[in-house]
């Protein structure tokens, strides 16, 4: 089972032998690779049979959309890897979101300071989750199902649910640009976000000390490796991930809402799920999560687009969800079979 | 010292709370506001039963407060737009509240996938029923009869106390006494050594499910009582409750273990903040943020039984 699970993962350097190594990149690939086959498809679907979806506008209000609920898979993912959960990811959105508000607005700070100091905090608490995880020996489920009515509760009392709304022009400004082919800034500082946690992953000890601590927790311990700074680390960068995505949310609403964040949950779950990233724990995906997103994305796009009834975009995220997970158990057994 | 915490804490909180809440408050002490206070009590003790014979089988089940949505507006269509009677609406209600319950254990027995995930997408997906129905906009044509029963009392005691304290004591002696019950705690203490005792995972999976869902349905039905219609975002607030309850209350969050008597004790204890904040005039928004770290505190109380606790969920 752990075999199999750290084996899995597309992104793991283990030190194996060349020909073990082909054979882990050419099963990563077929991993995702089935599912950027299907957002593929699914995108010429839509540009041919959707009218509007193609057009620059639609393309510049995807791509800011995408870039949100991208880091807001990856704030998920990372905690998965390391076989945990994160239920409070909206909520520490909702507090940085505000924070950042707070300091741009009623503090003055210049803006670099005041980002800063929003994503510190939203890596604050993502520790904080991280320490009551391994501190208290809870899992992550009951931990962050209370800190998210905590950090969101705070968060409401010192506000009083009151928006920041005079942010300084250059915030909502940023949220405009494009700086080429009708691509928002914001989805740039997405991928370019993505791209340095795709390289964690890829490239370094912690990035691959966090996958096998999440396929199998005891052998990673009786294996020498930093267990408890693993599960830290997973818990600080899903923490600060959910605070650039809320960041990027008030630079494209160009306000800070007490309401940011509020639906991100299935969200943060489905955009890794449908990617490929197991909720066991031992393997991710970051490009995974990318195209998970795009395609939760474009399909409820496409059903605004086309005219249809509401209750579309949620039933169907649902089913979305619940079928990638199908999918992706009888793809494992298969391969589970395979080198069983 | 310790072991009385464990065992009488959250009785002695309720105790504790009750006696403050009195002293400060002289309109604590009416009967408008016992009655007031008991009737949520009643409401969340249901929505914490339903969470509790998920997690009997050591399942969460996300997709409460959403079902709770699509049963109240299945019902107040049937009655609103079908002409229906209160007795068919009801029985609606019920069945749906079954149906769902029961499609939710048949995905985690089919997929073998945890209820956590399957129930975070049909929680999605019941959301999207009941907006179809609705249309997003509440039925208020419903028969009268609904909303009399929930504002019906004799003195301080609402009439949903009588649901709820039924609920209470069916769930107590299905899961003390009946077969099934066992059964599911069963399964719900360790799948492989009730297959070796030769007991059906599949069954008591569909159970507990069901039984869910049927208490969701009842939840919703006497919240819908209290409102006097049928609103789709009935169950929105719902989630913490659903958890807290149990877990407070004392219920393993892996399965094997319930205890009922403590949920009802647990959503006394809820019921209390609620109307202590109330009655303090502070801000409503300390509700979520004590009531998470009640949470915290209960399950780090309970871990010191030293049982195998909340660190084995099951997740993926």
């Amino acid at each position: 089972m752990s075999r199999s699970a750290v084996h899995q993962h597309p992104d793991s350097q283990s030190p194996t032998s060349g020909l073990h190594a082909r054979a882990l990149i050419r099963r990563s690939l077929r991993g995702s690779g089935g599912i950027t086959a299907i957002g593929v498809l699914l995108t010429v679907w839509l540009l041919l049979a959707v009218d509007g979806f193609g057009s620059e506008f639609n393309r510049f209000s995807l791509g800011r959309t995408l870039a949100v609920t991208s880091l807001v898979g990856l704030s998920q993912m990372v905690v998965l890897g390391v076989g945990g959960l994160n239920l409070s990811v909206g909520a520490i959105g909702a507090c940085v979101a505000m924070a950042a508000g707070y300091l741009l607005e009623s503090v003055g700070l210049p803006t670099p300071l005041a980002i800063a100091g929003a994503l510190a905090l939203g890596a604050a608490l993502g520790a904080l989750n991280g320490v009551l995880v391994l501190r208290l020996r809870l899992h992550s489920f009951v931990v962050t199902l209370a800190t998210a009515s905590v950090f969101g509760g705070t968060m409401l009392v010192l506000t009083r649910a009151e928006a920041f709304r005079d942010l300084p022009a250059g915030v909502a400004d940023f949220g405009r640009t494009e700086p080429f082919l009708s691509v928002p800034g914001i989805l740039v500082v997405a991928l370019v976000i993505a791209g340095l946690v795709a390289l964690l992953y890829r490239r370094t000890r912690w990035g691959h000390d966090m996958l096998v601590v999440g396929a199998n927790q005891r052998a990673a311990r009786f294996s020498g490796r930093p267990v408890w700074a693993s599960i830290l680390l997973a818990h600080t960068l899903s923490g600060a991930l959910a605070a650039t995505a809320a960041l990027l949310v008030v630079a494209r609403v160009g306000a800070a809402l007490p309401s940011t964040g509020q639906s991100w949950v299935i969200d943060s779950f489905a955009a890794p799920v449908v990617g490929g990233t197991a909720l066991a724990g031992g393997r991710i995906s970051v490009w995974g999560t990318l195209v998970g997103a795009s395609i939760l994305i474009f399909i409820r796009n496409g059903l605004l687009l086309s005219d249809t009834d509401g209750w579309w975009v949620p039933f169907l995220t649902g089913v979305v969800l619940i079928g990638a997970l199908i999918l992706d158990r009888w793809r494992s057994r298969k391969l589970d079979g395979a080198h069983g | 010292m310790a072991d009385v915490l464990r065992r009488f804490g959250v009785t002695l909180a309720v105790v504790a709370l009750i006696v403050l809440l009195a002293a400060l408050y002289p309109a604590f002490r009416s009967e408008f506001n016992t009655f007031v206070l008991l009737r949520t009590v009643s409401i969340f003790a249901v929505v914490g039963l339903a969470q509790l014979a998920n997690l009997a089988i050591g399942e969460f089940n996300l997709s409460i407060g959403t079902l709770g949505g699509l049963v109240v507006v299945t019902a107040g269509w049937v009655m609103e737009d079908g002409g229906y009677g209160l007795a068919v609406g009801i029985a609606v209600a019920l069945g749906v509240g079954i149906a769902a319950g029961l499609l939710n254990g048949a995905l985690t027995v089919v997929s073998g996938l945890s209820g956590f995930v399957v129930t975070l997408g049909t929680m999605s997906v019941f959301y999207g029923l009941a907006l179809a129905i609705s249309d997003a906009t509440p039925f208020y044509d419903i028969p009268w009869r609904i909303g009399d029963f929930g504002s019906s009392r004799s003195g301080p005691l609402p009439g949903l106390l009588v649901p709820a304290v039924v609920a209470v004591i069916c769930i107590a002696v299905f899961f003390g006494r009946s077969r099934s019950g066992r059964n599911v705690l069963a399964v719900g203490g360790s799948t492989e050594a009730a297959a070796l005792a030769g007991i059906s995972h599949v069954r008591a999976r569909l159970i507990a499910f069901a039984l869910s869902g049927l208490l969701v349905a009842i939840a919703a039905l006497m919240s819908m009582s209290t409102l006097g219609s049928a609103q789709p975002s009935i169950g929105s607030t719902w989630i913490l409750t659903s958890f807290a309850v149990p877990i407070i209350g004392g219920s393993a969050l892996n399965g094997g273990r319930v205890d009922v008597p403590g949920a009802f004790v647990a959503a006394l204890l809820i019921g209390l903040i609620n109307n202590g904040i109330v009655l303090a005039k502070i801000d409503p928004y300390w509700e979520d943020l004590a009531i998470g770290i009640v949470v915290l505190a209960a399950v780090l109380v309970a871990r010191g039984k030293g049982e195998a606790q909340a660190r084995d969920v099951r997740i993926a």
